[in-house]
């Protein structure tokens, strides 16, 4: 137990930069779980939110009748005809959409792919394609015929929207949960890393090699270190989850949400030990961090939906733990009863991913130990 | 000079694994960034999704729903069935709609969801009801209408919008997280100067004893230092960039100029960035290492690498937080030069990162004066 | 015996830093093994401690073939490096606890071990420090504790004086004839060969990876030629002197520097008198004598024609 008694000293004597760069990593998933609206960006409740900037080239009724529907939906801001201006709005988002009233034609600039541009998009055609039909049923007027348009688009199908508040909550908390693959992964190595450059010095190790100590047994030690590291960081998380989430900490998604994060804990740190084997330096470790952390969290589908990735990353990502680990925070926000069933591969995958990791680390260990030193 | 430049250079370049892990890093996240975004937005809204049908299947609206397509995909796989069973599928989220029809040929849309389907959905049934009543207005208004071939005339799937682009570029705001990595490989190169530090200061190694007790100058050593570090990072960037032109056929355009000047100015800050906090932590090499992790993932996130969300909440919020953020400045540089197609524009975020440097890089000379120590 | 090495052979690439090397050591030796620097006695004791691969032979150590893997034969082992391997993180007093605990499980037996492990090297006081706050002597003596805390039967001590003052060297040298008293067999490496007269029973002197010679200090000396050197003071002195004082009898060379006349004599009775007798004759005149038996240096110097300390 003396190796997993000194690992806590060391982790000890190191706390300063580990207590930063957890609170960082923290820091950053909250804001970021938290601050993304993407999720509900087809949802009717927050058209509001997106706002829409008009050029009036030409101020006919037909078009004062378009600018009055959009403003019931959307927020609307008229800007100046001027090309910077323009592009400024956009850059700075603060307008999401650019529609150029003429005459006759209209152009939009956007952002291409965005949901906004979609929806605002959808509702121009409407009116415009509705005008032009009343238009050539030649019932009256431009004046009459953009009353007719307004009335006509009030007509709206009945809803009835099963989804409630909650569910949305609870979306959220699913991003949430996503964010421990960079914060497990960013606290777990930097910490781990800097205290193994001390076991990992060159003289300390040619000390510990020799003695009687069994490798292996000194190397699992050594990983239980960093399990209950592992374990402290998500037991952090996961207050700060119940603590934001409240009332939808007490569903069944959030237990599984937790069930499922604490499994990938496992092969977090079996990770971390397998490349901690490597690392005798404090120089090198920002760059792995980066390289691991960052990397597996692009493509595992932590910061952009699994849903948005390709096929080829996809296929890549599912080479790591993560991915699984994302897919099946995915699954569980999706449930809606307790058929638990597709569950159990991404978890025992992310297990198989662990022992894997404990395996080929375990196997540097037993090289460095055997192998010419100098 | 040039013979300690050489040597202080070939130690520099020595440390092989913060060699190795420093190229490596930026050319794997590019590549995954890279993929990632060129397949971004391919998410196909306009595929065919599963709508439940309860009641009578033989109405008009029902009949439309079933031939309507887009781009020549069907939009809705339409399914037969009782309340009971759509709603049990509703609640797996098979399906991404019920539309029931009442007795009275009235209908009504059941959703859980408030996605993209859901909205398609919606839309589809309120125009079919604009539609509808457009005809009553017509048959109201101007009944013979009706009797001519007005009716398939009528075109409710016409694009009246253009859709332009200022720039002639794609404006993939996914583009701004694509940039932060490229900041952040100029960042890089605080490990390089932070561990370069160590081995000139006397109170952290003995060379760097060695160093102070020679009568040679120890500001000819730093900027000395100082050249050979950022001659490091900036092969590796320009490494990286030639790995974006030439393998990832990214195109620079005729921006490759501005884009030289941005990364060089970029690692101007981090150099000095690295010699203020390992100067400022004198022996605790680890500390140094943790913060500079620290602040130059702060920094990413803010500078949206995880999303331009955050991004836009700053600037809308605390727009003057940008200019305490090189990563953010670096990364808004490029987005300018990119967007703007002009590099008059990157002028205040250029300015903004040489102030930074020279607060940097004074704060790590005045840690320097004293060169004598409590402790060695 | 406690170790056997037979025909060891190790190579670096085209250098060959082991060269059939064969030794012995019979329990409670104190082993030295003297040799300029390059001469392959760290490699010799790190291929023995299992860290090294070696090309060739074999290393049995109390009767087992020694591997990695040979826990059982470990635990009977300490090691005091020639680099101060301790752990910056830690005290003194975790430091070696720490060692001490790769071998010793047992919580309240380790605590006395390492409590009596800092009083041998004297660093009690220094408990509570870090590495970084010792001085290299005490840095030292830190090693020593470290390595010999769980009170091995068979200690390395691989050059553990580099660097030391005189005073600190001589309680290590004092420390390590006291662990050989409590029972440990030692192998001592150093290359400062007063040290290893003083304190070694037997003696194996190394060159470019073979042995050259071994023996007591008393069978070493008494290999070579010379058994005595005699040193004169003399401030005016001529070739054609240094010439005739080569034909006396029993020298076997003269060399002079600066000052200092250095005459080596083979064994024999009244070397003194026929050289200080002459010295008269030719009416020459000096200041001090000295007279001294040969050192190891001088087996080397015969031997191999270099100094130990190059």
């Amino acid at each position: 137990m003396i190796v997993f008694k000194t690992y806590y000293k060391v982790i000890f004597r190191n706390k300063m930069q580990i207590f930063i760069n957890l609170f960082i990593c923290l820091f950053i998933s909250i804001f970021f779980a938290t601050s993304n609206n993407e999720a509900n960006s087809f949802d009717r409740s927050n058209f509001k939110n997106i706002n829409v900037g008009y050029v009036y080239k030409d101020k006919s009724i037909k078009n004062t009748g378009l600018v009055e529907y959009l403003e019931q939906t959307f927020t609307l801001k008229e800007i100046s005809d001027d090309d910077i201006k323009i592009n400024d709005a956009l850059f700075y988002r603060s307008v999401d959409y650019v529609i150029l009233i003429n005459a006759d034609s209209y152009e939009s600039y956007q952002v291409p792919n965005s949901s906004a541009g979609y929806i605002v998009k959808n509702y121009l055609n409407n009116y415009l394609n509705t005008y032009h039909s009343y238009e050539t049923a030649k019932i009256g007027g431009d004046s009459k015929i953009a009353t007719l348009t307004l009335k006509n688009l009030k007509t709206t199908t009945k809803v009835i929207n099963y989804q409630s508040d909650d569910n949305i909550k609870i979306k959220n908390m699913g991003k949430f949960f996503n964010m421990y693959v960079y914060s497990l992964l960013g606290c777990v190595i930097v910490a781990i890393s800097l205290v193994m450059v001390t076991f990992n010095n060159n003289h300390v190790f040619e000390r510990t090699i020799v003695s009687s100590m069994n490798v292996r047994k000194r190397n699992l030690l050594i990983y239980l270190g960093h399990a209950l590291f592992g374990i402290f960081t998500w037991l952090l998380m996961s207050i700060a989850s119940v603590v934001y989430f409240k009332e939808q900490s007490l569903s069944i998604q959030h237990l599984m949400l937790l069930i499922n994060s604490f499994i990938f804990v496992f092969p977090v740190t079996a990770l971390a030990f397998m490349i901690s084997q490597l690392i005798k330096r404090y120089t090198i470790i920002g760059a792995v961090n980066n390289v691991v952390t960052l990397g597996m969290s692009f493509i595992s589908g932590a910061f952009i939906p699994q849903a948005l990735l390709g096929g080829i990353v996809i296929k890549i990502a599912s080479f790591t733990p993560a991915y699984w680990f994302v897919l099946n925070n995915d699954r569980i926000i999706e449930l809606s009863s307790f058929d638990f069933s597709n569950l159990f591969q991404p978890i025992l995958i992310q297990i198989a991913f662990g022992i894997a990791f404990i395996a080929i680390g375990l196997a540097f260990a037993k090289l460095k130990n055997t192998t010419t030193l100098k | 000079m040039l013979t300690f430049f050489k040597y202080r250079f070939k130690s520099l370049i020595s440390e092989k694994s913060l060699m190795f892990w420093s190229l490596l890093f930026p050319i794997i996240l590019v590549s995954f960034f890279y993929l990632v975004f060129s397949n971004i937005g391919k998410e196909n809204i306009f595929d065919t999704f599963n709508v439940a049908i309860v009641g009578n299947k033989e109405n008009q609206l029902i009949k439309t729903m079933d031939e309507v397509k887009y781009d020549d995909i069907k939009t809705f796989e339409l399914q037969y069935l009782t309340k009971e069973d759509s709603l049990n599928l509703l609640n797996q989220k098979k399906i991404a709609g019920i539309v029931e029809i009442k007795n009275n040929d009235e209908y009504e849309l059941i959703i859980n969801d408030n996605g993209s389907k859901q909205l398609i959905l919606e839309e589809f049934l309120s125009n079919y009801q604009q539609k509808e009543l457009l005809i009553n207005d017509v048959l109201k208004n101007n009944p013979e209408l009706l009797t001519t071939n007005w009716l398939e005339t009528l075109t409710f799937s016409k694009d009246n919008v253009s859709n332009k682009s200022l720039s002639e570029k794609s404006n993939n705001e996914m583009i701004i997280s694509f940039y932060t990595v490229i900041a952040l490989s100029c960042f890089m190169s605080s490990f390089i100067s932070a561990n370069g530090i160590s081995t000139i200061q006397a109170n952290i190694s003995k060379q760097g004893a060695r160093l102070s007790v020679s009568p040679y100058h120890k500001r000819k050593i730093i900027i000395i230092d100082f050249i050979a570090s950022l001659l490091i990072i900036i092969s590796s960037v320009i490494t990286l960039l030639i790995y974006m032109n030439f393998i990832l056929k990214i195109e620079f355009g005729n921006h490759l100029g501005p884009i030289l000047i941005i990364c060089f100015v970029g690692s101007l800050v981090s150099t000095a960035f690295g010699y203020f906090l390992s100067l400022l932590f004198k022996k605790k090499e680890g500390l140094t290492i943790a913060m500079i992790i620290a602040m130059t993932m702060s920094w990413s996130f803010l500078a949206g690498m995880m999303g331009p969300s955050i991004k836009y909440i700053i600037e809308s919020n605390l727009p003057f937080m940008k200019y305490l953020n090189p990563v953010a400045l670096i990364t808004d540089s490029f987005y300018t030069l990119y967007y703007y197609d002009s590099f008059a524009m990157c002028l205040p975020y250029l300015g903004a990162l040489i102030v930074m440097f020279i607060v940097f890089i004074t704060g790590a000379i005045m840690f320097l004066r004293g060169d004598q120590y409590d402790s060695i | 015996m406690v170790i056997e090495v037979k025909d060891l052979v190790k190579r670096y690439g085209d250098l060959i830093a082991l060269n059939h090397f064969n030794l012995t050591v019979k329990e409670g030796e104190i082993l030295g093994l003297l040799g300029p620097n390059g001469s392959g006695k760290t490699t010799a004791i790190n291929c023995m401690l299992s860290l090294l691969k070696y090309n060739k032979g074999t290393i049995k150590i109390f009767g087992e073939n020694m591997k990695p893997t040979a826990y059982d034969i470990k635990e009977k082992i300490g090691v005091v490096m020639q680099d101060v391997a301790v752990m910056n993180d830690l005290t003194v007093y975790e430091n070696i606890d720490y060692f001490c605990g790769l071998y010793i499980s047992d919580k309240k037996l380790r605590h006395q071990y390492v409590i009596e492990a800092m009083n041998f090297v004297s660093i009690e006081e220094y408990a509570k420090f870090t590495p970084k706050k010792l001085s290299g002597g005490l840095l030292r003596r830190l090693n020593i504790a470290c390595g010999i805390a769980h009170k091995p039967s068979l200690i390395f001590f691989d050059e553990p004086t580099v660097a030391v003052d005189p005073q600190s060297r001589n309680n290590i040298l004092e420390g390590i004839k006291k662990l050989n008293e409590q029972g440990a067999t030692i192998i001592y490496t150093s290359h400062y060969m007063e040290e290893v007269e003083q304190l070694c029973d037997r003696i194996i002197i190394l060159d470019n990876g073979k042995i050259i010679a071994q023996g007591t200090k008393d069978e070493l000396k008494a290999m070579i030629a010379t058994s005595e050197k005699i040193t004169f003071e003399i401030f005016d002195i001529n070739k054609e002197i240094i010439d005739k004082i080569k034909l006396l009898d029993n020298v076997i060379d003269v060399n002079c520097n600066d000052i200092f006349l250095v005459i080596r004599f083979q064994k024999a009775e009244h070397n003194l008198t026929t050289i200080i007798d002459f010295l008269k004759q030719e009416q020459i005149d000096f200041e001090k004598i000295f007279s001294e038996q040969p050192t190891l240096n001088d087996v080397f110097l015969e031997i191999t024609g270099k100094e130990l300390r190059d």
